[in-house]
């Protein structure tokens, strides 16, 4: 099997079997055929180990063999992805990472606090916390890559406290601050598609978070960004559903029904594929 | 269902037949938009109508609405059409005698000289056309008197931003707008913060925070800022801490560096009362960073100074020298001569033992401090601690707080 195929593959399958994915990992070293895809297979082995299993001690044991490969370079961009892995798990078990380039020290944090957002959301905030100081304080310009890692990192992180029922207070501030992260550092690497999808989010987990004000708010920049650019049906059909989920929780039938009207319009425009799997989102945000 | 549909839908007709229009209330309008975070667009489109007409009704330039239009209205809004009426004795418009008074200001004052240099133009251009705009907007004024306002006191020109700061408050009450009201209220408790009416710019500050909903996000964190100085500068360490911490929370996305800056001297300083030299150290260091960051000397120059007071905690008398000259001329060359600078310095000379020249430094300070009761309590508190130390009847005396 081809490197790319196989690694679709293993991304597909990963959340609903992880365990699964982790056995067939050792069988994608071999297709690897130069430093990018090493990179690509370190990212892969430390997020099903553990923002997944949480297998801290697997993770590193799985990632070891990299250094085999004969695409991998110390030196080079795969030593550097290896090295931030095993530092991201082992930062998870509670040992601090040491001597790595401020970037790098930003990036493990914000590894680290990902895996550990569902295991152990007190170290998780207190992780997260440290990666947006140690960035703030660094002053690295734009491009460097820490931005993304913590961008990837709050999207993530505020997804995990979304999804979960009975939050505490605690976990309501670290999804609120993890979404916010996101939104603050797409806007400084990325596209305005991500920045648009970081407001969906923003959008998400103020709505989870009870308050509508704020969630409203973000749905409605959400969809201006997407007129802004000229975004594509799929991208609206999520806009007007973050609005339209926040109008029925603020009572407004005339709102709900408007976003409701919009966002199957943009369906209807979605290519067949699309269709398949965000017809659900339309079916709930039908419900009453 | 159908024919219960029909009746209903007849009697809704009857009852449109029947009744007149509502005289809009723009300013409730405007608050409940704001509070519930609605733009325009989203409004206007909820409503089937332009967005220029939605901001022809959030500006008060539409008097009344079709009884159709406001029943649709209050159904977005979550409230009753009788909400959105303007009761008789609400003022949406300026008067004459409101136009007459603003033209008066600007043909009393040096308006024109003073922000000028400090690139108002926009706040003259607008008060020039409110004095000419038939039917101004009440609001327009208002927010015009407090960009007004803050120019003045971002000048030291008090006096005359406490004038304009009453025009504004007066204006906010009449209009019952509530983001008006609250820059008002902000600008209200600075004033009184430098004037040493401190138990009364707390207040304020608090009044300012229950507005939070008609607030910008970085003036939030201004608030929080200013309120946390407000409390440890007046003895409330813990409380003013916290509220420290809430605006950095508050800045930490939506801040500028400068605000970062700010926040984290300040909780420099807080610590340094405290004697914790080394949460005083951290938060110096971060003060400075953002500082650098953002390019803002007078944080700069405050930072070093900062440091020459922590390094006078340690006892390092030559670093301590060395970071109160370095301050001494950033301040210099920003033109800053102020007490509370001079009053650092003396702490500074004071732990290493240079008594002499720490009192100087306090006797040119207090003239500096004659506005400010605050600042010149907190001299004269140095003052005796320093007459203190120098006092030949408890020789070997340590000059410690």
């Amino acid at each position: 099997m081809e490197f790319n195929t196989a690694m679709s593959q293993a991304w597909k399958d990963h959340a609903d079997d992880a365990s699964g994915v982790a056995l067939r990992l050792p069988s994608l070293l071999p297709l690897a055929a130069d430093e990018a895809q090493l990179e690509r297979l370190a990212a892969l082995i430390h997020h099903v180990h553990g923002t997944h299993l949480g297998q801290w001690q697997a993770g590193a044991a799985a990632l070891a063999p990299l250094r085999s490969a004969s695409a991998y370079r110390d030196d080079g961009s795969s030593g550097q992805a290896l090295r931030r892995a095993l530092a991201s798990l082992a930062l998870s078990a509670g040992t601090p990472p040491a001597s790595l380039s401020p970037s790098d020290q930003v990036r493990v944090h914000a590894m680290a606090a990902d895996n550990l957002g569902e295991r152990d959301p007190a170290r998780a905030a207190q992780l997260f916390e440290t990666a947006l100081a140690l960035a703030q304080r660094s002053g690295l310009p734009d491009a460097d890559p820490m931005h993304r890692a913590i961008a990837v990192a709050g999207n993530a992180l505020a997804c995990t406290f979304e999804a979960k029922p009975n939050r505490s207070a605690d976990e309501r501030a670290l999804m609120l601050l993890a979404a916010q992260a996101a939104r603050h550092h797409w806007e400084r690497a990325g596209t305005w598609l991500e920045v648009e999808r970081a407001e969906y989010r923003l959008a998400m987990s103020w709505l989870q978070a009870g308050d509508l004000t704020q969630a409203r708010q973000h749905a409605q920049t959400c969809l201006e960004v997407v007129d802004a650019n000229n975004g594509a049906a799929l991208e609206r059909l999520f806009g007007w559903e973050a609005l339209g989920r926040v109008e029925r929780a603020a009572g407004n039938a005339v709102g709900h029904a408007h976003a409701l009207a919009k966002a199957r319009a943009a369906f209807a425009q979605l290519s067949p594929d699309d269709q398949g799997w965000c017809a659900k989102s339309v079916e709930q945000l039908a419900a009453p | 269902m159908a024919a219960r549909a029909a009746v209903a839908a007849a009697a809704g007709a009857a009852a449109v037949a029947t009744e007149g229009p509502v005289p809009l209330n723009s300013a409730w309008l405007r608050n409940r938009v704001a509070e519930l975070g609605l733009k325009q667009w989203w409004l206007a489109e909820q409503l089937g109508v332009d967005k220029k007409t939605v901001i022809r009704w959030l500006h008060g330039h539409v008097r009344a609405l079709q009884p159709a239009n406001a029943r649709a209205l209050a159904a977005v809004l979550g409230c009753r059409v009788a909400d959105l009426t303007r009761p008789r004795d609400t003022v949406d418009l300026a008067s004459a005698q409101d136009q007459r008074a603003a033209a008066a200001l600007l043909a009393t004052s040096t308006l024109i000289d003073k922000l000028g240099p400090v690139g108002e133009w926009d706040v003259i251009e607008g008060l020039l056309k409110a004095v000419a705009v038939p039917d101004l907007p009440l609001h327009v004024l208002g927010t015009l008197y407090n960009r007004l306002c803050e120019a003045c006191w971002r000048q030291d020109k008090l006096d005359e931003a406490e004038a304009v700061n009453r025009a504004a408050l007066a204006v906010a009450e009449r209009c019952g707008d509530q983001a008006l009201r609250a820059g008002a209220l902000l600008s209200q408790a600075n004033l009184q913060h430098w004037r040493g009416a401190s138990a009364e710019a707390i207040a304020g500050y608090r009044s300012c925070l229950a507005l939070r909903a008609f607030l910008e996000p970085r003036t939030l964190g201004a608030i929080h800022s200013n309120l946390g100085a407000a409390l440890y500068e007046t003895g409330e360490w813990d409380a003013g801490e916290a509220e420290l911490h809430a605006a950095l929370a508050q800045f930490r996305f939506g801040g500028t560096p400068t605000n970062r800056s700010i926040a984290h001297a300040n909780l420099a300083m807080l610590a340094l009362l405290r004697g914790d030299v080394a949460t005083a150290e951290f938060h110096n260091d971060a003060a400075h960073t953002h500082a650098q960051q953002g390019d803002y000397r007078r944080g700069l120059a405050l930072a070093r100074r900062v440091q020459a007071e922590i390094d006078a905690h340690r006892g390092d008398a030559e670093q301590a020298l060395r970071a109160l000259a370095d301050a001494r001329a950033a301040y210099a060359a920003l033109g800053i001569r102020e007490a509370p600078n001079l009053e650092a310095e003396a702490r500074v000379l004071r732990r290493l033992g240079r008594l002499d020249e720490a009192e100087r430094a306090l006797v040119d300070a207090l003239p500096l401090a004659a506005d400010f009761p605050l600042e010149t309590a907190s001299l004269q508190r140095e003052l005796a601690r320093l007459r203190a130390a120098m006092s030949p009847h408890v020789p070997g005396r340590p000059a410690r707080d």
